[in-house]
């Protein structure tokens, strides 16, 4: 059985009177990387900030490896990595010297230069921190989360404004960490980022769970997707399992749950009619279509 | 809860020297500290005999209130709310540091600069012509305990002040209450200083100074006096206080 670094249950979290976490329920294990996805609004930060003790929780309670965070903050945090949404570091201050204070506040500092090296900062180590790029100062935030190689890793939108080569050495430190026996609890907008490093992931949809699994459960059941244009003239389809609608332009849409008999089907029909299907395309169930349905699901409710 | 440990305290003093340099940095912060004190002591002590029988002690009292007022009151109120308004304060409360740790550290370079600030000008007045205090130990407990009510003071304002920019009116009322206090207090010989006037908040910063340096009057009353508006602003301020700009 592996151990629950963070246990939630029946979250609730309000601004005045605006609930914005509405009975959530979540667990991460140690070594494990869990993804909190949702659209903006959706009380993601919220949530994080209430695991993390920085708000109250209104009802419900959280553990964090075995701890109340809101009453035990203070013995919590030396276990315990936070890189928030947004968070500000003094302008002043170089890279170097930022890393160095807050190696300094922590118990288990660790290396401030190793750190900045991990995140590729070594270079702009004596720069003032107002002169660093956004994703660079995204990079510092997150070498001080990791700083003394934390026990529980809280990283809200780690990701956001980096390019593609920081945002992979990014999945590579976290991912290392995870090997590590790091519980970590992610929030993001990148789906693949989600699908690259969560062994679980949740869905929260205005302050409630919609969805959560692993990522194969959570794809189970959505259809494939076939697109393709017809040329002008062409003849009826042949009979598919498919939903076939139209989408964007030209294109022809077929959803189905069974994607080789299909399109064995489709390709046949098109020899058989020297027919070419322009920009043939075949997409898997992802997560994108669990994302839409959630949304979907929401616009029906509302 | 609130374990005072080695990690405490050095991290503590990390904070606050960081601090001291961003202050440093801050060429017009570094400057408006070096260039204050003597400018101050020039200016009143050029009026030093129109506070009638209050003589140095007054001139010096109002000084090191109206120091304190600029430099830890409005300076600790700006700095706190502008780290409160870059999210400096709402990630440094993710650190290790307790809650007051993390204010302690960001606030203790305005206290030293203060003493030091007070120091200064105490011997420029001495320079200027003034006698030495009579009681040393009493001028630093008023600069000492006068800052750090002006620290908590500033703590309590940051709940009303919404950016840096805003310190500059928040903080007047306080400011003016202060120095209005104070003048009403010295105006009168230590021996004829009611209750009332030591007990508007800041006058007694500038009566245990003048106890100090003149020599003469009990100095508890205004002592008595810190320590409660401290106390009560402290207090408030550890109820009211907000880490960041959102609610
Ligand atoms: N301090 C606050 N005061 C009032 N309302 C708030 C506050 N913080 C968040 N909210 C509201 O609570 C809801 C959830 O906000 P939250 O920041 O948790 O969303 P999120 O899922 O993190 O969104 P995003 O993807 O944009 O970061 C939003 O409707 C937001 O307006
Ligand atoms: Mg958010």
């Amino acid at each position: 059985m592996t151990e629950l670094a963070i246990e939630v249950h029946d979250l609730r979290v309000a601004y005045g009177d605006h609930v914005a976490v509405d009975g959530a329920d979540l667990t991460v294990a140690r070594g494990e990387l869990v993804a909190l996805l949702g659209t903006n609004g959706a009380g993601k930060t919220t949530m994080l900030e209430t695991i993390e003790g920085h708000r109250r929780a209104d009802a419900g309670s959280v553990r964090v490896l075995g701890l109340d965070p809101g009453r035990e903050r203070l013995r919590l945090l030396g276990r315990v990595g936070v890189m928030l949404q947004e968070s500000g570091f003094s302008g002043e201050l170089t890279t170097w010297e930022t890393a160095d204070l807050w190696r300094s506040l922590r118990r288990r500092g660790g290396d401030a230069d190793a750190v900045l090296e991990r995140l590729e900062l070594a270079h702009r180590r004596d720069v003032p921190v107002k002169q660093l790029s956004g994703g660079e100062r995204r990079r510092l935030d997150l070498a001080i989360a990791i700083l003394g190689e934390p026990e529980v890793l809280f990283l809200d939108e780690p990701t956001t404004g980096l390019d593609p080569q920081s945002r992979r050495r990014t999945w590579e430190v976290v991912g290392g960490l995870v090997e590590n026996g790091t519980a970590v609890l992610l929030t993001t907008h990148y789906l693949e980022e989600a699908e690259a490093l969560a062994s679980r992931i949740a869905i929260l949809d205005r302050g409630r769970i919609a969805r959560r699994g692993t990522m194969a459960e959570l794809v189970a059941g959505i259809a494939a997707t076939i697109v393709f244009q017809l040329p002008a003239g062409a003849p009826a389809l042949p009979p598919l399992t498919a939903q076939v609608t139209t989408g964007h332009g030209d294109d022809v849409v077929a959803e189905t749950t069974e994607p080789q008999q299909d399109l064995r089907t489709l390709l046949d029909w098109a020899d058989a009619h020297r027919l070419r299907l322009a920009r043939l395309r075949v997409r898997d169930g992802s997560l994108e279509d669990v994302f839409e349905r959630v949304a979907h699901e929401q616009e029906v409710a509302a | 809860m609130t374990g005072l440990d080695a990690m405490t305290v050095s991290g503590t003093l990390a904070l606050a020297r960081s601090e001291l340099r961003l202050l440093w940095r801050n060429r017009l912060v570094a400057a408006t500290a070096l260039l204050l004190p003597p400018l101050m002591a020039l200016g009143l002590s050029r009026s030093s005999d129109s506070f009638g029988d209050g003589g140095w002690g007054a001139v010096v009292g109002l000084q090191i209130l109206t120091m304190l007022m600029f430099a830890v009151y409005a300076a600790a109120t700006t700095a706190v709310a502008a780290r409160r308004g870059e999210l400096v304060l709402k990630r440094l409360r993710t650190s290790e540091l307790p809650e007051w740790a993390v204010l302690g550290g960001m606030l203790a370079p305005l206290v030293g600069l203060a003493v030091v600030q007070a120091l200064l000008s105490a011997a420029m007045v001495v320079a200027f012509g003034a006698p030495m205090p009579q009681r040393p130990e009493l001028l630093l407990l008023a600069v000492l305990g006068g800052a750090l009510m002006c620290c908590a003071a500033a703590l309590l304002t940051t709940r009303i002040t919404a950016s840096a920019e805003q310190a500059q009116v928040t903080t007047m009322p306080l400011f003016f209450i202060a120095l209005a206090g104070a003048i009403w207090t010295i105006s009168v010989p230590s021996d004829e200083v009611t209750p009332l006037m030591l007990a508007v908040p800041g006058s007694a910063i500038a009566e245990l100074a003048r106890i100090a340096w003149n020599g003469g009057g009990d100095p508890l009353p205004a002592i008595a006096m810190i320590v409660v508006w401290t106390a009560v602003a402290g207090e408030l301020a550890k109820r009211l206080f907000r880490w960041e700009p959102r609610a």
